[in-house]
């Protein structure tokens, strides 16, 4: 089962990033889409910081841009890990406890890039639901953190875990 | 790990040009008449980590070669070191080749096997006779490869048809398989629509086929790359086993994930290895998570890579230090960076190749591919 910490709906949650007073979207939106949008290329942080001031605004405007396409959306998310504050989190914690799949993995991995051990709990959680690609996600963003806190949770998940390709990434995590 | 085709629907595509072409015949005699392979032989490298020459020979009207080898292991690259015509000429020499002068010509450093596609431009001529290629691999220990040519000897068609073998891994969440895809709305637009695209380059699709992946679709419906590690991407194209021998295939993932970012596609190669499966350069993948919202989206993906599998690279690369050996498409450069964030976009390229199909990053109005393009994408051995 996925926790249910918060019963926030992720769209509100972007709403109230958005309301931040240094909330910018819509400005950027031109010189931040090509960044989501290469074929073969990852998203570059240090590209998307290039942009100055205003670039998480718009990432979290993407996000819950339904005009966008998913994988663009998708992106936007995992990128909002290279730019923590408490309003980007409260939008990935939203996806990683959501209903899509696909945007509960990306938020995994950004939490774990942007928040390290304090993503744990988190992880952790998502480390024990019933979606077999969010526990391997989750188990790989786990090993990136590294350290006691992240490997006693892969260790717990692991003496339970059924999915043999869960089993592996938890192993190899553990092993890095 | 071994693909079981458990459903497997050989379809005319009501878009191909089964009209056009007339009764095409039996495509296995057909592909027997057309293709030709050649065994070239296994070889070591030195301590200089090079095999030495390694000889393949064109036949008369051929147009075009395909020379592979390997396979070394995921873990190390391999790349052509110089390759030579039949006259004795130097046609390709590697950038750190003491020989190197530009050429229309490229080819890349791969993982476990090399496959190197001549010619990959008008400019390039690939004249019958012996040429020899020496090939680089990445060890400091001796590396033996194995290696193997495939030559297309029929003609060039501007009505050029390529057959897909489309491959479903796991894709539950968005409701296709191979068993609803012939008649799934939105996939079937996915096929008009990249009939579309490559239509502008004079190829049409052929046969489609259809199968669900009988691996672990928990593992493989996402691919992971991770810390540069292609392992999951080499082994699912190993599995392809198209039912029409020159058929491309197109293994459908939710996602292929680049150290949690997601990626759009990704082709074997490029180029890949044509006409040959089973190899970890044996097709190409695309996230389909585009599927429901825009399928034209999905469409684009394939079009995209599956022009890179076929032997095209992209007009420019995302810092413009980089563009195709072609001399008819745009070039844009890294002065057009005008924001400053390291990267050249569609729009500061628009007019500079920002339109193109094969742009490093296109707009859904990215659609242009050259006459050179064209040219390159015709002359495949996986197309007909």
């Amino acid at each position: 089962m996925r926790p249910s910490i918060l019963v926030i709906s992720f769209g509100l949650v972007s709403a109230l990033a958005l309301a931040s007073p240094s909330a910018h979207a819509g400005d950027l939106r031109d010189s931040v889409l090509p960044h989501l949008s290469g074929m073969e290329d990852p998203t570059s942080p240090d590209a998307l910081r290039a942009l100055g001031p205003g670039v998480a605004d718009e990432l979290v405007s993407m996000v819950d841009d339904d005009a966008l396409p998913r994988t663009t959306r998708a992106r936007a998310l995992h990128s909002l890990g290279w730019f923590p504050s408490p309003a980007t989190r409260g939008v990935l914690v939203a996806a990683l406890n959501g209903s899509d799949s696909f945007m509960a993995r990306k938020a995994a991995y950004a939490l774990g890039t942007g928040w390290g051990e304090a993503a744990v709990p988190e992880l952790k959680g998502a480390l024990a639901s019933d979606d077999q690609r969010l526990r391997d996600a989750s188990a790989r963003a786990l090993g990136k953190i590294g350290g006691s806190a992240a490997d006693a949770a892969l260790s717990e998940r692991l003496a339970v875990e059924e999915a043999a390709s869960v089993r592996e990434s938890i192993t190899k995590a553990l092993a890095d | 790990m071994s693909r079981t085709q458990l459903t497997t629907l050989v379809a005319s595509v009501t878009l191909a040009l089964a009209a056009c072409n007339g009764d095409k015949g039996d495509p296995l005699e057909e592909d027997a008449e057309a293709i030709e392979t050649e065994a070239l032989g296994s070889f070591t490298t030195n301590s200089d980590e090079l095999t030495g020459d390694i000889a393949f020979t064109v036949p008369d009207g051929a147009s075009s070669a395909a020379v592979y080898c390997g396979p070394y292991g995921d873990s190390l690259l391999a790349t052509a070191w110089v390759i030579t015509d039949p006259s004795g000429n130097q046609f390709y020499a590697n950038e750190y080749h003491e020989s190197y002068t530009e050429a229309p010509m490229r080819v890349g450093n791969h993982d476990d096997m090399l496959p190197v596609l001549l010619p990959v431009s008008p400019d390039a001529d690939l004249s019958a006779g012996t040429w020899t290629m020496d090939v680089w691999v990445a060890s400091s220990s001796p590396v033996t490869v194995d290696c193997e040519a495939v030559y297309r000897v029929a003609d060039v068609s501007n009505n050029a048809v390529v057959d897909l073998d489309l491959v479903f891994v796991g894709l539950d969440d968005l409701g296709i398989d191979a068993s609803s895809a012939p008649d799934d709305d939105d996939f079937q637009q996915v096929l008009a629509t990249l009939d579309d695209f490559w239509g502008e380059a004079g190829l049409v699709l052929g046969d489609v086929s259809y199968s669900d992946f009988s691996g672990d679709t928990g593992k493989y419906g996402v691919i992971d790359i991770d810390d540069g590690d292609n392992g999951e991407f080499n082994d699912l194209l190993a599995t392809s086993d198209p039912p029409r021998p020159r058929a491309l295939t197109v293994f459908f993932v939710e996602e292929i994930s680049v150290d949690g970012s997601p990626i759009l596609g990704r082709a074997a190669g490029p180029p890949g290895i044509p006409t040959v499966h089973g190899t970890s350069k044996s097709g190409m993948a695309a996230t389909s998570a585009d599927l429901r919202d825009d399928p034209d989206r999905l469409a684009q993906i394939i079009a995209h890579e599956g022009a890179h599998f076929l032997g095209l690279f992209h007009t420019s690369e995302k810092d413009g230090g980089t563009h195709d050996p072609l001399s008819d498409t745009p070039e844009c450069g890294s002065s057009s960076d005008g924001d400053g964030d390291g990267i050249v976009s569609p729009t500061e390229c628009s007019g500079k190749g920002g339109e193109s199909l094969m742009f490093w990053a296109p707009l859904t109005t990215s659609t242009d591919l050259s006459s050179d393009q064209a040219w390159v994408l015709q002359r495949n051995p996986a197309v007909q």
